[in-house]
């Protein structure tokens, strides 16, 4: 760790005896954590999901590796199965698993299907046609399952005998004993809760970090009395009686990434020991699983600040936009877009910042992507919670704020057809080229879709196959002759030239393709979030260069995403696990970091 | 004090107006002019007031919000406007306050279609 961050993370925690408050994050010891981020990936990779069986085993959804891990509680392996495909007993990315009755149920997010095994792996059946599914609940002989935007409850016989929402990506369900039923409406950063008959009688959250708010909530789990939510978005677990009312909260984000034992990085999933006296966590970002007491621990340490990526510092410090050359980034979980100056030889820093959560415009749900041309001073922002994209303008006078331009829904205005359905449209990535139109991915419907710079629909960009696919992030070359699109559950980038047609396929060494750009030669550069590194590819589609890793270190990433070029000899990563933008030659060397602290960080 | 407390709809750049009190403003694509005034003119401070405003080109599937945020202090209004569209075609929003002195944005988005254009501009309140 920096000396000066130990110092730093020493004066700002406090020990205090007694149970942790509910107005006071803790940090706890876990009793067992396996995997890590610098694990080898067949470890686990991106867990995003467990549950509990008989005999102490704990059945993980490890979704980077496309199968079912099983495990100890000490991290020991027992079993696993399942390998990338759409067979019967292969999974693309599973993202909810259960236990019951002895079968496992694990969504197969990416073949939009349940399948269904014992608990020795053997695959007893399939439930298809689901779209996207997520969190899984089993209780009663009743299945319920967390779709893309709806929660149904089925018979053992696939018979629907509730279908709940509209909701945004719901990640996590939960039975509790009395039948009622919990939701984690993750993309609304709430929680709803329905008695047996589907009415809705409680819900709680809304967006933010204080207690009792919710920064997407991920996995829950119903503890005898009260629900344990996984607060992704702001590193913690808080647990509400079945009203919504708070009890507690424990867990808090790390002080540098990669710290372990009882820290927390963006939880994801829950499960409870048969017997209740453990809960498990999973945390995609570390490749990691850590289980607790979820007894009130007689020593807390209860964390007064916030983490070490959040903004101390926050107002921007404006600059002529053309007198400096800025790398813009999209802030999902806080809902902004900024704007830091990268000047060679300058501490980077912030300098605009536009957004904040909500549904107006110029605010923001979730920004996806953000795109930045300096020749006119325009950024696209996809705003994919609100389902549209934004355009916004920064200011020739430094004095003045971000301006807001405009704003379409590229669902709405891309026509309908075969492959494209309206009510299925998400936006993803965006990009620019040189004449200013905007490529936006439609994650929902893996296109990309070309809009001019007037806002009008130019083209559709897909595949003519009908194979599983999560299109996520697009760069495009400056002339606009290339277009790179990422597919994080095929592991490829597919390159189209500037009409349609497929050019090539790039696949070669990724495992989850997350960021990609294109420069004016043609060569594309992709970020994959789980090997924590940027591959390039030459203009033929032949592997060139790769560098990174996963880690802190300059040079080293942690789930990174989005890319861009930064004239013609910089490329700029969003190193989202290590909550920093990182600024690299096209040689791989980490030349300077930005981050909403304004200064480098771990230099 | 209250009279001297009114504001001046600055006029943004290219934009005029006719009749008195009116402001006419182009949407920043360009592609819509408002035209609009205060009931009362000027605006007052800290009182509630309503804006009367069109926008050209005109069609019945127009959508329109208004609202008005102070950027330098990271906040907007207190209240929700309503906005109706009146008998006459033009449109009128009530229900607004500008609550502390200083610069504020004035917004105007007008949506049609799955296209949403924002028409602004400022008003300094003494």
């Amino acid at each position: 760790m920096n000396p000066l961050l130990r110092g730093a993370f020493a004066a700002l925690i406090c020990l205090q005896e007694g149970e942790p408050d509910r107005h006071s994050a803790a940090v706890r010891p876990s009793l067992h954590e396996f995997g890590a981020y610098d694990a080898p990936l067949e470890k686990l990779a991106a867990p995003s999901a467990l549950a509990w069986g008989k005999d102490d085993r704990l059945y993980v959804a490890d979704t980077g590796n496309h199968r079912v891990a099983v495990f100890r509680p000490d991290g020991n392996p027992v079993a696993q199965w399942g390998v990338a495909g759409s067979g019967p007993g292969a999974f693309l990315g599973p993202e909810g698993i259960a236990v019951a009755d002895g079968r496992v149920f694990v969504s197969d997010t990416g073949n939009g299907r349940v399948q269904v095994f014992d608990e020795e792996g053997k695959h007893l059946g399939t439930w298809p046609g689901l779209e996207r599914p997520r969190g899984l609940s089993v209780t009663g002989g009743r299945v319920c399952v967390a779709e893309a935007h709806r929660v149904r409850v089925f018979t053992p016989e696939g018979k629907v005998v509730l279908d709940l929402g509209p909701f945004t990506a719901p990640a996590g369900v939960a039975f509790e004993g009395k039948g009622n039923l919990y939701v984690s409406d993750t993309g609304n950063h709430r929680v709803r809760a329905f008695d047996p008959e589907g009415k809705l009688f409680a819900e709680w959250g809304g967006w933010g970090e204080p207690p009792e708010f919710l920064s997407r909530p991920g996995g829950i789990v119903w503890m005898k009395d009260r629900l344990a939510v996984a607060d992704t978005g702001n590193h913690r677990i808080q647990f509400f009686d079945a009203a919504g009312a708070l009890l507690a909260q424990w867990g808090a984000p790390a002080a540098t990434a990669h710290t372990g034992n009882g820290w927390l990085h963006a939880p994801a999933g829950l499960a409870l020991s048969p017997s209740g006296d453990r809960l498990a966590v999973c945390e995609p970002l570390e490749n990691r699983v850590q289980i607790f007491s979820p007894a009130p621990p007689p020593l807390a340490r209860r964390v007064t600040t916030r983490p070490w990526w959040h903004a101390h510092r926050s107002a921007p410090v404006p600059v002529r936009p053309e007198t400096s050359p800025l790398a813009a980034m999209a802030d999902a979980d806080n809902h902004f877009v900024y704007f830091f100056d990268v000047t060679k030889n300058v501490s980077s820093r912030l300098v605009f910042r536009a957004g904040g959560y909500g549904r107006k415009l110029g605010e923001f749900n979730g920004p996806a992507g953000v795109a930045y041309d300096p020749a006119t001073r325009r950024a696209v922002v996809s705003d994919r919670g609100n389902r549209r994209v934004q355009v916004i303008e920064l200011p020739a006078d430094p004095s003045r704020g971000v301006r807001v331009l405009a704003a379409f829904e590229p669902g709405r205005l891309a026509p309908a057809g075969p492959g494209f359905q309206r009510e299925r449209s998400v936006p993803g990535g965006v990009a620019l080229d040189a004449q200013g139109n905007i490529y936006v991915v439609d994650s929902g419907n893996a296109a990309v879709l070309v809009f001019d710079a007037g806002m009008k629909f130019v083209r559709t960009l897909h595949r003519a196959d009908e194979a599983p696919a999560l299109w996520e992030a697009v760069g495009v070359s400056p002339d606009g002759k290339t277009v790179a699109v990422t597919d994080a559950l095929a592991a490829r980038v597919f390159a189209f030239e500037a009409g349609g047609r497929l050019l090539r396929t790039l696949g070669e060494g990724l495992r989850r393709p997350s960021g990609v750009a294109v420069d004016a030669k043609g060569n594309v550069y992709v970020a994959d979030a789980l090997l924590g590194e940027v591959l390039r590819y030459d203009s033929s589609g032949a592997p060139a260069a790769r560098w990174g890793g996963r880690g802190i270190q300059p040079g080293k990433f942690c789930a990174p995403g989005a890319i861009a070029l930064l004239g013609a000899d910089q490329l700029l990563v969003d190193d989202a696990g290590n909550h920093r933008g990182q600024g690299l030659t096209l040689e791989g060397k980490s030349a300077f970091f930005f981050s909403k602290e304004g200064a480098p960080l771990l230099r | 004090m209250r009279g001297a407390c009114a504001a001046v709809l600055a006029l943004a750049a290219g934009c005029g107006g006719s009749e008195a009190g009116e402001r006419r403003i182009a949407s920043n694509l360009g592609t819509y002019t408002v035209s609009l005034r205060s009931i009362p003119h000027p605006i007052p401070a800290n009182e509630p007031f309503e804006l009367v405003f069109r926008v050209a080109p005109d069609a019945p599937d127009l959508a329109v919000e208004v609202d008005a945020r102070m950027p330098q202090h990271f906040h907007g209004m207190n209240r929700v406007p309503r906005v109706s569209r009146r008998p006459d075609g033009s449109f009128r929003a009530e229900g607004m306050l500008l609550h502390m002195s200083g610069r504020w944005e004035l917004t105007i988005d007008i949506s049609q279609g799955g296209r949403t254009e924002r028409a602004q501009t400022d008003v300094e309140l003494p």
